[in-house]
């Protein structure tokens, strides 16, 4: 089970990423840095868990180069904001396809800015990712994923 | 003048979606977009629509709901919807045909997948 969820994670970061921005995403060492934005979206059914994602700003800025094709200097804030929100968005919903079963059916809410959880803190795992020389990390929190 | 009205509550979605149409050879079509289901059929009324393209999960009304109006509603049952989201799979994709969507497509939306989900349509005269 835990090799299954690690292998839906990944799969997910990584196909979103590439599909999204041509960017390729690799397992770290270590987690975002620095200035850092932080997305979250709960997962309803089939059952409780929230995932989290942290990026550094300026690794942001460089995905929203390769999808807006701007300079990140002409991207707004908002945009980035909204940029971050989607790739979470889209993470969630390719790691519960990957992971539940085809005939399950699945319902997140909307991705939400901000640093703090909205699940209890029992029970959390980081996965750490490297992309154009920055670190990010996404977080899952609940019971249901994370019982072994 | 065609018109595809584009739901989606992330502008980099709708971005993405439009930037596919046009890759696709959709670019002649006046692309009007909304930020949730209720704006969307504000958005069908005030024109004729060819194609709704439309995410599940949004606030307001989300893109179900918005697909079950669409289907209700005598002057907006043949439009075909198509559906682009995070939240598809097997499971969902078959709840959402027979709710009579034209297809679901799972994010992020690449050119050939939309290419093939919209041939189609294609001799109806939208693109």
């Amino acid at each position: 089970m835990t090799g299954n969820l690690d292998r839906a994670i990944g799969a997910a970061v990584a196909e979103t990423l590439e599909n999204l921005a041509f960017m390729e995403a690799l397992p770290a060492e270590e987690g975002a840095q620095g200035e850092t934005l932080t997305v979250g979206v709960l997962i309803h059914d089939p059952f409780p868990a929230e995932l989290r994602l942290t990026l550094p700003l300026p690794l942001l800025g460089k995905i929203g180069e390769a999808v807006y094709a701007l300079p990140a200097e002409e991207l707004e804030e908002q945009i980035l904001r909204d940029l971050l929100a989607e790739i979470l968005n889209t993470v969630a919903g390719r790691f519960l396809t990957a992971y539940l079963p085809p005939e399950q059916s699945f319902r997140l809410g909307l991705p939400e800015l901000g640093d703090e959880g909205v699940l209890p803190d029992a029970g959390e795992r980081c996965w750490f990712y490297r992309m154009d020389d920055e670190q990010f990390t996404l977080r899952v929190r609940g019971e249901a994923l994370l019982r072994p | 003048m065609k018109r595809i009205v584009i739901a989606d509550d992330s502008m980099t979605a709708r971005m993405f979606i439009r930037r596919c149409l046009q890759i696709i050879g959709f670019s002649e079509a006046a692309m009007v977009e909304a930020e949730h289901g209720r704006e969307a059929l504000t958005r069908l009324k005030e024109a004729p629509t060819d194609l709704l393209i439309t995410d599940l999960n949004m606030p307001v009304m989300d893109g179900e709901v918005l697909l079950k109006w669409v289907k209700a509603n005598p002057r907006l049952n043949s439009l075909p919807v198509l559906v682009i989201t995070s939240a598809g799979n097997p499971a969902k994709e078959a709840e959402l045909m027979a709710l009579g969507a034209l297809g679901v497509i799972n994010k992020p939306v690449s050119p050939a997948v939309l290419n093939q989900k919209l041939e189609p349509l294609r001799g109806g005269g939208i693109g």
